[in-house]
């Protein structure tokens, strides 16, 4: 799944450390989301997605499968 | 559990082990003796590391076991089960049509297996972990 993480914490000047914190999980799997290695569960993309303002729609961008 | 509690834990194992390894080697088998004073010193020390790693992590207010953890653990958990089934199924039906029979020593021989689960284990999860 393809998502705008990256580009949105970018903006607001905010560390991958800093974004680990503010929803509760390891710098890990900020850069494995950001890298799209990695897809979180939905409480995960809504927590990122709360933390931003926004909707999830607006961070994580779901492609049907082929 | 809290990280004095984890040390003391880790301390009193590493004695006990250690206690074993100079009861071996005053026994007369210093190659074994030495060896489990040896490997209880470099798991206490990588355990030691690992634990003051964690806590860091934990005052930074980062979560060490969070959700990728979670996913990474299970699907190697998986993974070796399945491995070890196979592997042991592959052992028995080729041991059994065209093997000899052994005497094993049961120690030795869990000792060895369990050895290459723990290997497996660790093989999977690295690759799980540089996957996602």
């Amino acid at each position: 799944m393809k998502n705008r993480l990256r580009q949105l914490r970018e903006e607001r000047n905010l560390t991958q450390e800093d974004l680990a914190i503010l929803v509760g999980v390891s710098r890990q799997t900020i850069i494995s989301v950001e890298k799209e290695k990695y897809n979180p569960s939905l409480v995960l993309a809504f927590q990122l997605a709360n933390s931003f303002g926004l909707k999830i729609e607006d961070i994580f961008i779901f492609e049907e499968m082929e | 559990m809290n990280f004095r509690r984890n040390i003391t834990a880790i301390a009193v194992t590493l004695l006990i082990l250690i206690g074993m390894g100079i009861w071996l080697i005053s026994q007369g088998n210093i190659a074994f003796g030495s060896s489990m004073i040896g490997a209880a010193i470099g798991v206490g020390l990588v355990r030691y590391i690992e634990m003051k790693k964690i806590r860091e992590m934990q005052a930074k207010g980062l979560n060490p076991y969070d959700e990728r953890i979670v996913f990474i653990t299970g699907k190697a958990s998986h993974l070796t089960l399945t491995i070890s089934i196979l592997l042991a199924a592959g052992f028995i039906l080729i041991g059994s049509v065209f093997g000899p029979e052994l005497q094993v020593n049961p120690y030795n021989f869990l000792g060895f297996c369990l050895a290459v689960l723990i290997l497996i284990y660790v093989a999977v999860y690295y690759r799980y972990s540089k996957d996602n």
